[in-house]
């Protein structure tokens, strides 16, 4: 293998495997030359993505806003990262990477565990959901059989954003409201959390689809006042989407109408 | 309580940002946000995927703003390596990069320069970029398409044009050295 300045290429187009990354960003705080050559060559792929620049949909600004504002910021140092990855990112990018290699035990877990959990509350709080965690939580002063049912969503509600193979996805549905798919394999629980869903009519319904080639009926719901929750079939897990769409009370077995809401869901 | 976000230079912004300025970090992505969903899409080829990547970017940049270092580059630098990062650590642990790939080589590595169906290309830098990149040789835009636009590996991109993995980084080198000596002719 030739010398490691000359990897600064591939490196910063991100053409690199995993190991060599690693190697790479060892290299880096040792190389004035290369830490140079690193912020200019940076400089010109991020000129390179202007020719693809592309607007993003708006809902996608509003999410991400959403976002933001329920998520905390780090402090400006950071223990035991080069100085490379350090500048970029708290988890390093590599340890993406490592997923597909299905090693569970990696002493990166834990930061990997951190990012998803983050970014499935962050899903969540981009569709209101915290909300709606605030509310129930204040109900549940006085115990009512409703309530009860509530505190005990919570309860499963936290259980299922800690597990380690939390995946999460959000989106906007078509005709107002945003929903988000959010599931954890082993805690065996997939959800859909809609919130301010316009109401439909008496003799309509909600219906969730899971989609692995044909849809499959994954169950009903309503609007309600704030968000509405369904736990979704295991058939979830596998699914490429999950898709809602109105129907007549009562369901079908095949969507009659184009969905309204629609989200890939994460591959693990 | 802010003082108005309008005109303010990136670096500002993202100071702003890092000291929790919810308004700044609006201005910041309206300033961006182009340029990462636009690369994020191009690796992608998705548009739901490319949306989750985006605002994984952005939460991650809102998370790390005070770790920006100006010393080692841009802001818009820094965001759009967290950027293409993100997509192409995307796209190689999706069970899907199979089908991606199919999709990829169906297209065509030529796709870039004539068919932009959904990929509405920024009217002035991006024209400029693109001239440069069109000046580049044949093999060596090729390899940068592959690599940078398409986020193939190295290893993927010597399968896929049954070159030897040396002359793929020679390719890629090359490329990167030329295009940093076009764009500072044509600097913004």
């Amino acid at each position: 293998m030739s010398d490691i300045h000359s990897w600064i290429d591939a490196y910063v187009v991100w053409a690199v495997a995993p190991e060599e990354a690693h190697q790479f960003e060892a290299h880096l705080p040792n190389c004035a030359a290369c830490s140079a050559e690193l912020a200019e060559l940076r400089s010109v792929t991020a000129r390179l993505s202007q020719v693809v620049a592309t607007d993003p949909p708006p809902s996608l600004r509003d999410g991400i806003l959403a976002a933001i504002s329920a998520t905390p910021q780090e402090s400006a140092t950071a223990q035991g990262a080069t100085t490379d990855s350090r500048h970029l990112a708290a988890v390093p990018a590599s340890t993406e990477v490592r997923v597909q290699e299905a090693t569970p035990e990696r002493p990166d877990q834990p930061s990997r565990r951190w990012s998803s959990l983050l970014i499935a509350a962050a899903v969540l709080a981009a569709i209101g959901f915290g909300g709606w965690a605030l509310q129930s939580r204040d109900r549940a002063n006085d115990l009512t059989a409703a309530n009860e049912q509530v505190v005990r969503q919570n309860q499963e509600f936290t259980e299922l954003l800690s597990a380690e193979d939390v995946r999460a996805v959000s989106g906007r549905f078509t005709e107002g409201g945003s929903g988000a798919v959010v599931m954890s394999r082993s805690k065996g629980k997939a959800i859909l959390v809609a919130s301010d869903l316009p109401d439909l009519p008496a003799d309509k319904v909600y219906q969730a689809w899971t989609i692995k080639g044909d849809p499959v009926p994954a169950g009903l719901f309503s609007a309600a006042d704030s968000s509405s929750v369904l736990e979704l079939p295991d058939a979830a897990f596998d699914a490429k989407s999950v898709a809602v769409t109105i129907e007549p009370a009562g369901g079908r077995d095949r969507p009659t109408s184009e969905p309204v809401f629609t989200v890939s869901v994460p591959q693990r | 309580m802010h003082s108005p976000t309008e005109g303010s230079s990136l670096p500002e912004l993202l100071t702003r940002v890092s000291e929790g300025d919810q308004e700044a970090f609006a201005t910041f992505y309206d300033a961006t946000a182009r340029s990462v969903f636009g690369i994020v899409l191009s690796v992608l080829r998705d548009r739901a995927q490319a949306e989750e990547v985006t605002q994984e970017v952005y939460v991650e940049a809102w998370r790390l703003a005070s770790r920006f270092d100006s010393r080692q580059g841009s802001p818009a630098a820094w965001l759009n390596t967290i950027a293409h990062r993100r997509a192409v650590d995307r796209v190689r642990s999706s069970e899907r990069s199979v089908q991606r790939d199919q999709r990829h080589f169906e297209v065509g590595v030529d796709s870039l320069a004539t068919d932009t169906s959904d990929l509405v290309v920024a009217a002035d830098e991006g024209q400029r970029v693109r001239a440069a990149l069109n000046r580049l040789p044949e093999a060596q835009r090729t390899a940068v398409r592959l690599a940078y636009f398409e986020g193939r590996s190295h290893r993927e991109v010597a399968e896929f044009l049954e070159i030897p993995l040396g002359t793929v980084k020679t390719r890629i080198r090359d490329a990167m050295k030329r295009l940093r000596q076009h764009l500072e002719e044509v600097a913004p």
